[in-house]
């Protein structure tokens, strides 16, 4: 009989498994703990437990997972949206087991949630049946951009700072670094996450991930990439970028100012790997013939208002600022469906202006925070070539 | 003549308990004993603390009540009940764990969750739990990046 990992719904574990829970309790040695001083001047918090409490195996310090994992669900299901969650990752920077549990947890509640709780969150696909909402704000002064996870449909609210990306030149080769640090964006930090490199025209686009895709992928040699001293944290991960996908754009020659043709090949994300076992295999499934996770999109081809006199496209409240930047895009390849078909109506990304800085970024399943954001910085990168 | 059947339930400290046997029954355990073995049951509790007796009988009251009054006074009472130090939650959460209970088991946890959320940060969480920072040095600088994730 082994320790089941997964947190069953009703909160009373089974007699078996508890009373080896309880054996086990007993069998551990506990170390004496070092008592932290206590603030005597308030009554916040209640006194600790005392230290006799952690021979016997029983105390908050010496909890077995299963019954923290209790405890850390509610907190979990209970604090579903920013700034709230910020309690489930300050559960995670308590100990060790705590982090543990609190991790197992959110890897396994609500699938196809596209909830973003740890960093790790923003290469994990989006929400499944509906978009999560972002703003993108845009620094020209230092050729910054911000990624926001909206918290009020306003669209002058920022929301929970996501990725920043700066934009570099090279010569004709212009390269976005994106960053988890909003005041550090350079591929030798710590908060490297990866970055988008763009061809002379501003036509073609890689986005390439910091991180493998999948297990057994090679790092790219691109031209650009250098050769950094790594401080990672995990040693066993390869330093380097991983192609993650392409973006490319086409003109409409046949209308001068008409609107520009998108191509995203992207390899998606497949779901983390849950600790119940019973999951929804079909989202699993690798689309027969592509390879796994590859995604193909291409953008809504709006259609011309004869009265209005311009190109439209139903954004539905979300853009409010015409603009060639603008976009709508679909798969005609989606990993995460049945058969990889993807369903041309339903609208995976979409961004667009709403004021001179400020863009929405909406993203739903299989695209992750990561991807969508980059692909979203391609829009800003063609303005050499447009009309 | 008894209106209700009574269990008998003897705790570690060798405290014994007459309870209801509707309520005795909310304790999932006790309940797999008594239709194992009689109506009146014996239960050795081996490997709690001494203060489960106290614990056992608050549970059973707290049973009690749930039957007994409205929910405005119930949460009220709820509330009252669970205003105890964090030692004497964790012998609840044990108490209550291991006699599958769970309505108490559900007001436990909710309590607990209300601590953490009051913490707000952690070094008071690991102050209010006893909790000693166990990260390796290598671990401590994705701690520190979780940290600053952490700010809106």
């Amino acid at each position: 009989m082994s320790f089941s990992s997964s947190f069953r719904k009703s909160s009373c574990l089974s007699r078996r498994s508890r009373s080896l829970a309880k054996t086990a309790a007993l069998a551990t040695v506990s170390p004496t703990v070092n008592q932290p001083e206590i603030s005597s001047s308030s009554s916040w918090p209640p006194p600790s437990p005392p230290a006799e409490a952690e021979e016997e195996g029983q105390s908050w310090s010496t909890m077995l997972p299963e019954l923290l994992g209790e405890i850390m669900e509610r907190v979990e299901a209970s604090e579903d949206q920013w700034p709230q969650r910020q309690n489930v990752v300050t559960c995670a920077c308590v100990c060790k087991k705590w982090r543990e549990a609190m991790r197992e947890i959110v890897r396994a509640s609500s699938p196809g949630s596209g909830k973003i709780t740890f960093p790790s969150c923003l290469k994990q696909p989006g929400p499944s049946d509906f978009p999560n909402h972002c703003i993108i704000k845009r620094c020209k002064k230092n050729s910054t951009f911000y990624l926001f996870l909206s918290l009020t449909p306003s669209f002058t609210d920022k929301g929970k700072f996501l990725l920043a990306a700066r934009r570099y030149r090279h010569g004709a080769h212009i390269e976005y670094i994106i960053s988890l640090d909003a005041d550090d964006l350079s591929q030798s930090s710590n908060a490297y996450v990866g970055k988008l490199s763009s061809d002379f025209l501003g036509t073609n686009f890689t986005i390439y991930d910091s991180q493998p895709p999948h297990s057994g992928a090679k790092p790219s040699s691109s031209r650009t990439s250098r050769r950094f001293a790594s401080k990672r944290i995990s040693p066993q991960v390869p330093a380097g970028n991983f192609e993650v996908g392409k973006v490319s754009y086409k003109f409409n020659l046949l209308k001068s100012r008409g609107p520009r043709r998108m191509v995203c090949s992207v390899k998606c994300p497949l779901p983390e790997e849950r600790a119940d076992k019973h999951l929804d295999d079909s989202k699993a499934k690798i689309a027969e013939g592509a390879a796994p996770g590859l995604a193909i999109l291409k953008n809504k081809a709006p259609r011309w208002h004869e009265h209005l006199q311009c190109w439209c496209l139903n954004f539905h409240g979300r853009v409010t600022v015409a603009s060639v930047k603008n976009f709508q895009l679909a798969a005609t390849v989606d990993p995460s469906q049945p058969g990889g078909k993807g369903d041309e109506e339903k609208v995976l990304l979409q961004f667009g202006k709403v004021g001179d800085d400020t863009f929405t970024m909406d993203y739903r399943s299989p695209l992750s925070p990561y991807l969508a954001f980059a692909i979203c910085l391609t829009s800003f990168g063609t303005k050499l070539a447009c009309e | 003549m008894l209106l209700s059947k009574n269990s008998a339930l003897e705790s570690k400290d060798n405290e014994i308990f007459e309870v209801e046997e509707s309520i005795a029954i909310q304790s999932e355990l006790i309940k797999t004993m008594t239709t194992m073995v009689n109506s009146k049951a014996y239960v050795n509790e081996r490997n709690q603390m001494v203060p489960e007796a106290r614990c056992r009988k608050q549970a059973n009251y707290h049973v009690e009540q749930n039957n007994k009054i409205v929910d405005e006074e119930l949460s009220d009472w709820e509330s009252k009940f669970f205003e105890v130090d964090m030692d004497d939650l964790h012998e609840l959460f044990m108490a209550a764990n291991y006699l599958e209970i769970e309505s108490l088991l559900n007001g436990v946890t909710k309590r607990v969750g209300d601590f953490i959320k009051a913490c707000k940060n952690v070094e008071v969480i690991r102050q209010t739990f006893g909790i000693n920072n166990d990260f390796a040095a290598q671990q401590e600088e994705e701690i520190r990046k979780l940290n600053s994730w952490n700010h809106i």
